[in-house]
């Protein structure tokens, strides 16, 4: 079988690490639903013995499968939005709207990671051309590294500046952020990318904040 | 022969704890928490036959809550709650000292007899 080029298998790669955390978030509603709807059950066969639950107790217990519902609408809404990302390789993209998808996305790793997800956002919004898919990539892959050597804070923002000559997404990290390794697969393919979106990557860890630029063309 | 006593493991609140007091209404004795952290305090103060523990958790995860508890109580058996597709969580487990692994949403019925058989001499009545 032949092997698949590299360049596939760097975004495949991508695609199955958000796709396997949705649909594992995804579990974990069914399996909570399965719960209370087992526990009914129980009820209802406490109530055939003559311990009936009270009102309250059944309506506290459907208005939290509800809730479990709402919640699993959400995250198949979001990787349906996230698998029609790679339709087209060039697309009109808001990048406000983008950039809050990827982070609803990422907050599963930050927590994961104990870490904290914040977002800053300007008023307006900057619509450009672009790569959907790529841009999220690169987001997520800034996280990642942002992530990876967090320490006492663990306090990440992912930020859009419209005030620049160029539209600018910044991950910063209240602790620093280890130094750009080129051997390190996923900071040299976080370079590769900006270079494919034509951007300019800026790597200060070391700063405060530390953080990760990337000035989009235009 | 003693009354069971088990401690759950899962960093959503609600699955815990729902499951939690399905297994008491069935007689068992249940502690709940929803870190692994959480876990390794309760399993030092208090005497567990099982721990039911969740794999994908933040901070300790279910492996390391895992080799801990072997480490340090191996009498405590430990079945292991994964929410992946396939069989790989479950096994990585298996080799560090889990004695059984079930896939999420678990069927009560099942998780009890795994119990059992994990963990058998204990009364849940």
């Amino acid at each position: 079988m032949s092997e698949r080029p590299a360049a596939l298998a760097k975004k495949l790669a991508f695609f199955g690490a958000i796709t396997a955390s949705l649909s594992h978030e995804l579990k974990n509603v069914l399996a909570t639903i399965n719960e209370f709807s087992g526990l009914l059950d129980d009820l209802c066969q406490a109530a055939a013995g003559g311990k009936a639950p009270s009102p309250e107790r059944l309506v506290n217990i459907s208005g939290k499968i509800s809730k479990q519902v709402k919640r699993g609408e959400t995250l198949i809404q979001r990787l349906n939005r996230f698998a029609h990302s790679v339709d087209e390789p060039r697309a009109s993209v808001e990048l406000k709207e983008l950039l809050e998808r990827i982070c609803i996305i990422c907050d599963r790793f930050a927590k994961l990671g104990q870490a904290t997800l914040e977002r800053r956002f300007p008023e307006g919004e900057r619509e450009i051309t672009s790569d959907p898919f790529t841009l999220q990539q690169v987001v997520y892959l800034g996280v990642r590294a942002a992530l990876a050597t967090a320490g006492q804070q663990r306090r990440i923002t992912v930020a859009l500046e419209l005030d620049a000559p160029r539209p600018t997404i910044a991950i910063e990290s209240a602790d620093p952020i280890g130094p750009e390794d080129p051997e390190n697969t996923e900071h040299a393919l976080l370079r590769e990318l900006a270079t494919e979106l034509g951007a300019e990557l800026q790597w200060t860890g070391s700063a405060t904040p530390a953080r990760i630029a990337l000035a989009l063309p235009g | 022969m003693s009354r069971a006593r088990l401690l759950l493991v899962d960093d959503e609140p609600e699955l815990v704890f729902t499951m939690a007091e399905r297994l008491e209404l069935r007689g068992f004795e249940v502690d709940a928490v929803t870190s692994g952290e959480e876990a390794l305090k309760r399993i030092e103060e208090h005497d567990y036959h099982v721990a039911v523990v969740d794999v994908k958790m933040p901070g300790l995860d279910g492996h390391q809550v895992l080799e801990q508890i072997k480490a340090r109580f191996p009498d405590i058996s430990v079945i292991l709650l994964t929410g992946h597709g396939g069989d790989e969580e479950g096994e990585v487990g298996m080799r560090l000292g889990a004695c059984a692994y079930l896939f999420k949403p678990v069927n009560i019925a099942d998780l009890i007899e795994t119990m059992r058989e994990c963990a058998g001499g204990f009364s849940d009545e």
